[in-house]
């Protein structure tokens, strides 16, 4: 006779505990069991497993629902439900009374409810910190109403343009075109940032940031001016006179908040502007910084810039369209564009996405890596504190069995250690939001000004929402299986003078092991990707920027256009730099239109002589264009590869010079030597031939972790012929043989008697530059680090709890073997053993986890794979170690256990 | 109070079948009979929840059987329909007598 079918142990064993625990319960299972043996008979016996465990998934969570429903007290449902015929008033005393003997027991274990409280708490707050930045940034919509709705609209280049510029500005004819064909957009808005030169009002002149707006931003965005008005169509045209509309803030700043303010003409970059209106306070755009906005005047005739991008737009979708719709519309037309301009839009054509993606785009996935990684923290505390509970319970077990044989169901006994758990996680969830907000602000500063919309972030609705859910989640996360266990107590042996049964006692022992692998596993995951964040970090510094930081003090100057021309600009930075060089401390002053790491790169086109497939247009030559004094590259440390740098001889009247970099030179010359060739902008004949005298080293403009670009570099004390637009804006570098900022006084000083009424941006060390181009990879590294550190202490301390717990349950065993000839060495072997297989175990299972898990790194890692052997070796080492260690303690008192006192007390 | 409410459909079923089976009424041939007389699925869990509230609102009474082997040494529950549960089936039926009355033109005839 074959054996009787027996159904699936783990789903029987799953639905024994939701059904009802009286005759109700066991009549459920029983029948469940005859129809599943019944099945089992007829067909295929995998079948009526699979529809066993169907049945069992559906009546246990029917039955949980219902337990939920009783303790949490929905009591219309309970009058309803007459087997819970209670009153009312009975379930809330009886909430109350849980709550208040949980308070009870845990002010009786300070130490116990102290560690348990502060764990959550630093859990909950770190992901409630993190979630409010992720709801701040990524969450919120932009400060617009509608703002989902409004669409920013880009150029894109192809390398087969001869470009690769994914996101990129559009040209006035691009905009025209596209504002006047487009069927899917309500009105589209074009703007440009720029920074002003106020002189009006209080205080020194001033340079603020600003844009030129079409003039109807302003309604696209829905935002009407709070006084007089905001742009309007007059303003548009190319002959109107200039009127500037005012932020709020800068109108209280430098004006006092005058109420006269409307019609008073206020100097912008030296022309006479009308103030017409003020904006509301809180309204900014395109940055939360943004001060003032003037009319963007597009000659809308013009045809023939169609490859001076210069600006950027947005749109608003007409009511009933969509993004869909905005992209399908685009493609007929850029088809049409294409044949229309097969020479400029081949591989450049125009594209659209929600206007939110740019201003958050970058910062989306190390602020979504951040909040898995936050999400592990807080798994790895449920773990720690659930193994605190399990240890707990045991201490408590007499407790329960006290409260079962005096007639409490399973249930109430359950309800009641839940309600604890509910109280510690609602204590830890308030210290943890206390924490979030501290947190919060620590990593805004953290991070100095490199999260977009920072101001935006801040604890709403929508944050504490989601650190309540947090919290009762995690209440029951950490506390459901502890509670479990406590509150079937095996009677017998709990009232035994004793420790517990074996069996039961193993089985809370595997679940508690399965608590550490876990979290060893999840630890190993989180201090791999911190490590790799680190590795990338060291990297990234590892670079070689191509120029020196050390004692160079910078500052950036932008001469107004109404007081300046490219010949008088000229002549201020000769005799600037002359009095700088002039000050105690400096070694030597030079000025650059660029600066590295600050100002990004510029490209342009250029041509070569004599070179003819330029016209051919074969390919495009561009490279980045920077115009620099003689002693720039000797002030940044720049090497010289061949040739000269830039001398004080190199100004008009002599020949016009270049200097190119390594870069370009393999790029352009790769069989030639481009010492002696000539360059000069493309499309413009009236600009000269300048020689390329010199060959410098690369120099990362744009950032660390982006190569070089072929960078070419004009002799700024020449360029006032050809290229004014050279000549206003510049940064100063000053090589000190002192500390950089003690020369700034005087630097100040030079350049007020100079002009009076000119700001200085950006006064700082060069190291400054630097260390800010590195804010948000370290941000990114330091948060990680800080969450590995933690996951490798809570680890840690989950191991050592295991073992300690293992050696005092095994205390019988261990004196038993000290008497029967074990010698120390022996017994710790074997705890140390144990404690090294859970640990093992758990390395395993977190680097494979690791190796799936860290792909989503690969964005944000710079020249580190994201399975760096060196980084999963030696993690997975110290971790290792770490386990040893923390088996080593009990290892140790398991060896001091003293065979008599053990076996007696028993 | 309790002639006040009528049982619903569902429990009506379940007092029917029950009354149907006699003395062999446990959870698992009433819902067999209700599936097969009503043409309908029936989901345990509702069965085991209406079995239980019927029995607290006293239409229902049950005693459990020996334990099994074949049912891993558990016991049946079974189920009888108590005297004020005949009571509160014969209110409901007569009030939806009563309600058809007139309307057999429209439902047809009554069985």
């Amino acid at each position: 006779m074959s054996p009787r079918p027996v159904p699936p142990r783990f789903a029987e064993a799953i639905l024994a505990w939701f059904v009802p625990d009286n005759g109700f319960g066991e009549s459920i299972l029983g029948d469940l069991r005859e129809e599943f043996a019944s099945r089992a008979e007829s067909g295929s016996r995998l079948r009526a497993s699979q529809w066993y465990r169907v049945q069992a998934m559906q009546l246990s969570g029917r039955y949980a629902a219902r337990a939920l429903l009783r303790i949490f007290g929905r009591t219309r449902r309970h009058r309803e439900d007459p087997f819970e015929s209670k009153p009312r008033g009975e379930t809330v005393g009886r909430v109350a009374q849980d709550v208040r003997y949980a308070v009870r027991t845990l002010i009786a274990r300070p130490a116990f409810a102290l560690t348990v409280i502060v764990t959550l708490a630093l859990g909950i707050g770190a992901n409630a910190a993190i979630f409010s930045v992720v709801n701040g940034v990524l969450l919120n919509p932009l400060p617009y109403p509608d703002a989902d709705r409004l669409i920013g609209v880009w150029g894109r280049f192809l390398p087969e343009s001869g470009f690769d510029f994914p996101r990129f500005s559009l040209a006035p004819p691009e905009y025209v075109d596209y504002k006047n064909d487009t069927r899917t957009m309500e009105a589209v808005a074009a703007y440009a940032a720029f920074g002003a030169t106020l002189i009006d009002g209080d205080g020194d002149a001033e340079r603020v940031n600003s844009a030129s707006v079409t003039s109807n931003l302003f309604s696209l965005l829905r935002a009407p001016a709070l006084v007089g008005r905001t742009l309007i169509a007059e303003d548009d045209h190319p002959a109107a006179d200039p009127v500037v509309v005012l932020s709020h803030p800068l109108w209280h700043r430098r004006f006092g908040g005058a109420a006269d303010i409307v019609g008073r003409r206020i100097s912008v970059n030296g022309t006479r502007s009308e103030v017409v209106g003020v904006m509301p306070p809180g309204f900014s755009f395109p940055g939360n910084t943004t001060q003032l906005w003037s009319a963007m005047q597009i000659d809308e005739t013009r045809r023939d810039n169609r490859q001076s991008h210069n600006f950027f737009a947005f749109g608003r979708l007409a009511g009933g369209a969509t993004l869909e719709a905005a992209e399908a519309e685009l493609e007929p037309m850029m088809a049409r564009w294409k044949a229309d301009f097969p020479d400029i839009h081949t591989g450049h054509f125009l594209w659209v996405e929600p206007m939110i993606e740019n201003i958050v785009g970058t910062i989306r996935p190390a602020l979504l890596l951040l909040l898995g990684a936050v999400g592990f923290v807080l798994l790895i505390v449920c773990a720690n504190v659930a193994n605190l509970l399990l240890a707990a319970g045991e201490h408590r077990r007499r407790e329960m069995a006290v409260r079962n044989a005096l007639g409490a169901s399973r249930r109430r006994i359950l309800q009641q250690l839940l309600t604890e758990s509910a109280v510690l996680a609602s204590i830890g969830g308030v210290l943890g939001l206390a924490l979030a907000v501290v947190g919060t602000d620590a990593m805004i500063a953290l991070n100095a000004g490199g999260i977009p919309r920072a101001d935006e972030i801040g604890l709403d609705g929508r944050v504490l929402a989601f650190t309540g859910l947090l919290t009762v989640a995690t209440s029951f996360v950490f506390g459901i299986i502890p509670a479990m266990q406590s509150a079937s107590p095996d009677l017998q042996s709990a009232f035994k003078d004793g420790t517990t049964s074996a069996t039961a006692g193993r089985r809370r022992m595997r679940f508690r092991q399965v608590l550490v692998v876990s979290e060893m596993a999840l630890s190993i995951l989180l201090v791999i990707g911190a490590g790799l964040m680190i590795k990338s970090f060291w990297a990234l510094q590892q670079e070689d920027p191509g120029f020196q930081t050390g004692n160079t003090l910078v500052a950036t100057l932008s001469l107004p256009s109404g007081d300046y021309d490219a010949k008088r600009a000229s002549r201020f930075y000769t005799d600037l730099l002359e009095d700088i060089n002039a000050i105690p401390g400096v070694e030597r002053a030079s000025a650059v239109t660029r600066l590295p790491l600050l100002h990004g790169r510029g490209v342009s086109d250029f041509e070569i002589e004599g070179d003819a497939s330029n016209e051919r247009g074969e390919f495009r030559m561009n490279a980045a264009n920077v115009s620099a004094r003689a002693g720039y590259f000797e002030t940044m440390g720049i090497r010289l590869v061949r040739g000269r740098f830039f001398e004080d001889t190199d100004r008009v009247g002599t020949a016009t010079v270049a200097i190119i970099n390594e870069a370009m030179a393999r790029r352009f010359w790769p069989d030639e030597d481009p010492m002696g060739q000539r360059i000069r902008f493309s499309g413009c004949d009236a600009c000269p031939w300048a020689a390329i005298v010199g060959i410098v080293g690369d120099v990362k403009y744009q950032n660390l972790g982006t190569d070089p670009f072929p960078t070419y570099y004009f002799a700024n004390a020449q360029v006032t012929e050809f290229a004014a637009f050279m000549t206003r804006f510049m940064a100063l570098t000053v090589k000190t043989t002192t500390e950089p900022l003690s020369v700034a006084p005087a630097l100040r000083a030079a350049i007020r008697r100079l002009d009076p009424n000119l700001p200085i941006l950006a006064l700082q060390p060069m190291t400054d530059v630097m260390a800010a181009s590195l804010a948000r990879p370290r941000f990114t590294m330091i948060l990680m680090g800080i969450f590995g550190g933690v996951a490798l202490l809570l680890g840690a301390v989950g191991i050592y709890g295991v073992m300690s717990y293992g050696v005092a349950h095994r205390t019988n065993e261990i004196g038993l073997r000290i008497a029967l000839g074990a010698g120390s060495a022996q017994i710790s072997r074997m705890v140390l053993g144990q404690g090294i297989r859970l640990a093992l175990l758990g390395v395993g299972i977190g680097i494979m986890a690791a190796i799936a898990g860290t792909r989503v790194m690969g964005s944000l890692l710079f020249n580190v794979s994201t399975t760096d052997p060196a980084i999963f070796v030696a993690v997975s080492v110290l971790l290792s170690a770490i386990a040893v260690l923390a088996s080593y303690l009990p290892a140790r008192r398991a060896t001091k256990v003293d065979p008599m006192a053990a076996m007696r007390s028993d | 109070m309790s002639d006040k409410q009528f049982p619903g459909e569902f429990e009506q079923m379940v007092l029917l079948a029950i009354l149907r089976l006699n003395d062999g009424a446990y959870a698992v041939p009433v819902r067999e009979e209700i599936e097969e007389r009503a043409g309908r699925a029936v989901a345990r869990g509702a069965l085991y929840t209406t079995l239980e509230r019927l029995e607290a609102k006293g239409y229902l009474a049950s005693r459990m059987s020996d334990p099994t082997p074949e049912r891993g040494g558990r016991s049946r529950r079974y189920f009888e329909v108590t005297a004020q549960g005949v009571q509160s089936l014969q209110h409901a039926q007569e009030a939806m007598a009563s309600l058809r009355q007139g309307l057999e033109s429209v439902l047809g005839k009554s069985s």
